[in-house]
């Protein structure tokens, strides 16, 4: 403040401010105790419902642990188990099947669509165009569930279409057959246009510099020639955005299962591990096996997630606020 | 020159074809919620004779009837958003706040600590979660789900808010603190109302995902006094089977709170949407 505070200060005076001079905090920084003391909250939640779940559940995927909460070391026992369990293998088989799907649907379908309304004239048709991609999200996702239950169910649209077309044939239980129910699952949500996807690449679009759009008009691109070899490069940020999202949502999401078939059936049809994981937990009380399974999903997770940050280096994702 | 204008008939024709197929994927989107409003406002009967169109006269008693089964799931679940969603924003202003504007002893630990929480799906938790909130007696009250809400949402909010606050002008709050205003007043009377925008894309992306969350409070509660709407809905579904009309008459219902959010902050609302990416 006073930089020639010694030039007017005693010498002695100066000596007996330097100290605390120098500890004090930079101009304006609350006490310590504060800032702490506001942090306490913040972290004592998150300590109480993210970290101890966490290291509980690394800690019981070692064990065998019943609801009453007692648990034994069986070490790499339940990983064993899993290793050598048809019904485990069976949910991967299902979850990769869901997860190639998932691919080739929720990440083509959102870009041709963003790619349309990207190229509508009007500004006000576009912004009416996603906001209508948006609309059916403020219907809870679980209901939607529902709704495509109801769609496949023996009153539903699905079988209702083909009676009107003749097809009586074709008509099935498509939950309840083995050779459809996982297909039922795969497709609920058709055509796969929905909400934050199309935003996502949109916004990848809407921020491509107009000087490089016009400069591949001028080089004789044409519509499609500039989709291909600018706008897929452009926006390969997103693509690796969704990839991860799409992978996530493949792994953890089970809600859409439960709601279509209750307990992954017929069969073991439409078990996939995230489902396998709660019936674990809350029907057959294998508490241990569960955490393994959780484990196991996660670890997935993890190092896909690291493997594709090393191959597809993009810079991270910034949205617009 | 006749090439040309054939090119030119052509591109126009390229361009009417892509604007139907957009008409024709956005109407497919549409199809389950539109027959879903559609039939709410059917009886049985209609259902069955009119399956494809609209019918008259239409039954408003539908909704009557859902609305009685469904209205305290619907309170509960706008009580617990609520209370989730204030915690959130208050804590993530906070310490959003502290990370960004001081330096502390351990500020990037404990900020990497928080942070790091967003790379573990709650999901995957779901079972060692249960067993934990159950021995801290917990299970079946509205405190199993908003302590959580606020535990996992915080962490966007913290994220955001940080990325926020550290690059307002340092200047702004440094003319407060003249005045004498202390950490919570710069937070409150500087940082908040330059906040807002931010405040508000949190604020939409934890309404959604706290109301929309549905396995936690299937495990967490059972008794009707905590349901909230999503695991209502499946009790609703059971007590409604075969007709059809009050069915889709409660899920149409099912929409109206967010619905009634998006009218209200469209924008903010399509913002919260893509920013909800982030989450993941």
């Amino acid at each position: 403040m006073n930089l020639n505070r010694h030039d007017s200060a005693s010498p002695a005076e100066y000596e007996a401010a330097r100290p605390v001079a120098r500890r004090r905090r930079p101009a304006g920084q609350p006490p310590l105790a504060l800032i702490y003391g506001l942090l306490l909250a913040p972290a004592a939640f998150l300590i109480t419902f993210n970290y101890i779940p966490a290291l509980s559940s690394l800690y019981h995927a070692f064990t065998e642990w019943d609801i009453g909460g007692d648990s034994t070391w069986t070490g790499l026992a339940n990983f064993r188990a899993l290793a050598g369990d048809p019904v485990f293998h069976k949910s991967i088989v299902n979850v990769t099947k869901l997860g190639v799907f998932a691919f080739a649907t929720h990440l083509t379908v959102p870009f041709i669509v963003a790619e349309m309304i990207f190229h509508l004239k009007s500004e006000r048709w576009s912004y009416f165009c996603r906001v209508a991609v948006v609309l059916p999200m403020i219907v809870p996702g679980v209901v939607t569930f529902m709704l495509w239950n109801f769609m496949y169910s023996d009153a539903g649209i699905l079988t209702e279409l083909l009676m009107r077309l003749g097809l009586h044939d074709w008509v099935r239980g498509w939950l309840s057959d083995p050779k459809t129910a996982l297909w039922a699952v795969a497709f609920v949500g058709f055509p796969f246009a929905g909400g934050f996807n199309i935003l996502i690449y949109y916004a990848g679009l809407a921020n491509i510099p107009g000087s490089v759009l016009e400069a591949a008009e001028l080089d004789g691109l044409g519509a499609l020639g500039r989709i291909v070899r600018m706008h897929i490069p452009l926006v390969l940020q997103q693509v690796k955005l969704l990839v991860v999202m799409t992978m996530i949502g493949v792994v953890n999401g089970f809600e859409s299962i439960y709601i279509l078939t209750m307990d992954g059936g017929p069969g073991y049809e439409t078990t996939v591990p995230g489902l396998y994981m709660y019936l674990n937990g809350f029907s057959y009380q294998r508490m241990g096996l569960a955490c393994a399974i959780g484990l196991l999903m996660l670890l997935f997770l993890l190092a896909f997630t690291v493997t594709l940050n090393r191959f597809m280096r993009t810079g991270d994702y910034e949205p617009e606020t | 020159m006749a090439s040309e204008s054939v090119k030119k008939r052509g591109r126009q024709l390229a361009g009417a074809l892509w604007r139907a197929l957009l008409a024709l994927i956005l109407l497919l989107t549409f199809f389950p919620f539109a027959f879903m409003v559609m039939t709410s406002f059917k009886d049985t009967h209609q259902f069955y004779h009119s399956f494809w169109l609209p019918a008259w006269p239409v039954h408003l008693e539908n909704y009557a009837g859902a609305l009685t089964d469904m209205q305290a799931y619907i309170a509960n679940s706008i009580f617990v958003t609520a209370v989730s969603i204030s915690g959130i924003l208050v804590f993530g202003a906070i310490a959003g706040f502290l990370f960004a504007r001081y330096r502390f002893f351990g500020r990037e630990i404990i900020y990497y600590g928080m942070i790091s929480m967003m790379m573990i799906p709650g999901v995957l938790l779901l079972v060692p979660s249960f067993l934990w909130v159950k021995r801290l007696g917990l299970l079946d009250s509205y405190a199993v789900m908003i302590l959580p809400y606020v535990s996992g949402g915080q962490i966007l909010g913290i994220y955001l808010l940080r990325g926020f606050f550290s690059q307002i002008d340092n200047d702004l709050f440094e003319a407060a603190q003249v005045d004498g205003a202390g950490l919570l007043r710069q937070l409150w009377h500087v940082g908040l109302p330059l906040a807002k925008p931010v405040l508000g894309v949190v604020a939409i992306v934890s309404a959604l995902g706290v109301w929309n969350q549905f396995l936690w409070p299937l495990v967490t509660t059972s008794s009707e006094d905590v349901m909230v709407l999503t695991v209502g809905m499946l009790r609703y579904n059971t007590r409604v089977v075969g007709q059809y009309g009050r069915m889709f008459a409660g899920y149409t219902i099912s929409a109206i709170p967010l619905g009634i959010l998006f009218l209200l902050a469209t924008r903010v609302f399509m913002k919260g949407i893509t920013a909800g990416a982030l989450k993941a």
